[in-house]
């Protein structure tokens, strides 16, 4: 029963512990106590239980809002506020509630918070090290801490690695590891490009075509794939925005008001056959650059043990 | 037969790499043993023979450019000839004509300036008739000399791991090939090689810090 389902929604959000099923019983009762359909009966049970529980009727009716806030988890405050946000699942824990589907925390570029998917919310399960866009959300205090709830109203898009740069998130299990090599060559699909901008699609378009959506507008972004290469193992690197805009020490919207500069050049006189030493965040299997720093001073440290090595060597040869 | 056998290959969605071997300026002239993966296949890569034991199709070189020369091939395609020089060792360096943007950028590279090459070798002739290691770039990019002293030491590192594990018997198929075609008993002059180039790394770097200094 749908109504029921969004009733139960509406009271869990204001901290009423009442099932689907129970809200579902009174709605039957009800029509069959007054020989009415359940569709009559379902308001009826609603002002009831509003009453029941001396719910804020502003706050009750608030839970049914749609347009809601985009926010950094930072800055969450407000109790009881819908909201939107886009954040990766950092850790999911054991849950003993089995009412509770899962529990765990989500972080974006400024902080983490707890959250929890009720089962009654009826939702798929989020899986560890994804990244979410998370429609109505409801903020809740809980033991004085804030926390996420996500319900039935809460719309949840799982996005692809493409559509934002891993390494943004917060105090996510994706650790750095360092690689150092030389760039023995840059791929196809690297400098300017173009993305989809159907709603938060962003794959990198081909001449003007998304391989989701056909035919599209683009976004003009920055990307560079490359591979880095040690001589006994090699990564497929890409790195986002930001660290190319860093490298080549301008920002995306120069490149774009200067069409002379020559971005593939540049990209190419700045890493090709030089060692750079990245730190890589493995995500979906891409390796993201979160840091790369080129052509390190060889400080010939460890080049004399080297060579009495080789002089060793020589002799025993 | 497999190849490689101690370096990173991997296809995964159709994508095929074989990682670059750093090699010093000695090892790349000594090589003499140049196959066919697949000998039936037009287009298969062609595997070095590195006499410290290691096969590969694809190696990693910094060197300096000290002369550069331009020619004509009967098609009117441009061919340039470089010659990394250094003390008294010479890689030469030739652009291939399937690779014209590579064989661009080879024509403008500024002498005594340094680059560094993806590359693959091959055997050639001298015009004295005598058997000449060939680096055809599939990449090529100027660089500053920090690069080449970075080059020479890790190369020198790498040299040495091959040394070592060649010397300590022959373990993979490549060290076998190595072995069969250049014998283990020469071993100590690669080793040589390496304080050659240990040594260079540390004079040039020695001059850079120098220079720096004084400004
Ligand atoms: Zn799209």
């Amino acid at each position: 029963m749908k109504q029921a389902e969004l009733i139960a929604t509406k009271l869990q959000l204001v901290d009423v512990d009442i099932t689907v099923d129970e809200v579902a019983e009174l709605i039957t009762d009800r029509a069959e106590e007054f020989s009415i359909d359940t569709e009559m009966a379902t308001p009826l049970i609603e002002k009831e239980l509003i009453a029941k529980y001396d719910l804020d009727l502003n706050v009750y009716e608030n839970t049914t809002a749609t347009e809601v806030p985009y926010a950094y988890i930072e800055d969450l405050d407000s109790p009881d506020e819908f909201v939107q946000v886009v954040a990766i699942v950092d850790d999911l824990w054991e849950e003993y509630d089995d009412r509770i589907q899962q529990v765990g925390t989500l972080a974006d570029s400024t902080d983490r918070i707890k959250f929890t998917v009720w089962n009654v919310a009826d939702q798929p399960l989020l899986e560890k090290g994804t990244v979410y866009h998370i429609w109505n959300a409801v903020v809740k205090e809980h033991n004085g801490k804030l926390e996420l709830k996500i319900t039935a109203k809460s719309d949840i898009e799982q996005l692809t690695g493409e559509n934002y740069d891993v390494s943004e998130y917060v105090g996510t299990d994706h650790e750095s590891t360092p690689f150092s090599g030389v760039v023995t060559r840059i791929e196809p699909g690297s400098g300017l490009v173009e993305r989809c901008s159907v709603d938060d699609c962003t794959r990198v378009l081909k001449n003007g075509h998304c391989s989701e959506h056909g035919n599209v507008e683009g976004e003009d972004d920055l990307r560079i794939k490359a591979i880095v290469d040690n001589g006994s193992e090699y990564r497929r690197v890409t790195m986002t925005t930001e660290v190319v805009e860093t490298l080549l020490g301008y920002r995306l919207q120069d490149a774009l008001s200067h069409p002379d500069i020559d971005v593939d050049e540049e990209i190419h006189q700045c890493l090709v056959g030089q060692y750079a030493d990245c730190m890589l965040v493995e995500y979906e299997h891409n390796n993201y650059v979160s840091s790369i720093e080129l052509n390190a001073d060889p400080d010939g440290h460890g080049i004399i043990e080297l060579y009495d090595y080789a002089d060793e060597l020589r002799y025993i040869l | 037969m497999t190849t490689n056998s101690s370096t990173q290959t991997a296809n995964d969605g159709g994508f095929n790499y074989h990682t670059a071997i750093p090699v010093l300026d000695y090892e790349i002239n000594k090589v003499s043993e140049i196959f066919k993966e697949n000998p039936e296949s037009k287009y298969s890569p062609k595997i070095a023979v590195l006499p410290t034991g290691i096969c590969t199709s694809r190696i990693h070189y910094v060197g300096y450019v000290g002369q550069k020369r331009l020619s004509e091939t009967e098609d009117g395609d441009t061919k340039v000839h470089i010659r990394c020089t250094e003390a008294n060792s010479t890689v030469n360096i030739f652009s291939n004509s399937r690779f014209s943007s590579v064989t661009e950028r080879l024509a403008d590279v500024k002498q005594c300036s340094y680059i560094s090459v993806v590359a693959k070798l091959f055997l050639t002739e001298s015009q004295e008739g005598d058997t000449l290691v060939g680096v055809t770039p599939e990449v090529v990019n100027e660089v500053e000399q920090p690069v080449r002293e970075r080059f020479l030491f890790t190369a020198s590192e790498e040299s040495l791991d091959r040394i070592t594990s060649l010397s300590e018997g022959i373990e993979t198929e490549d060290q076998k090939l190595a072995a069969d075609h250049y014998g283990t008993d020469q071993l100590d002059q690669y080793a040589n090689a390496v304080q050659t180039a240990i040594n260079a790394g540390i004079k040039l770097r020695k001059r850079r810090v120098k220079a720096a200094n004084a400004e």
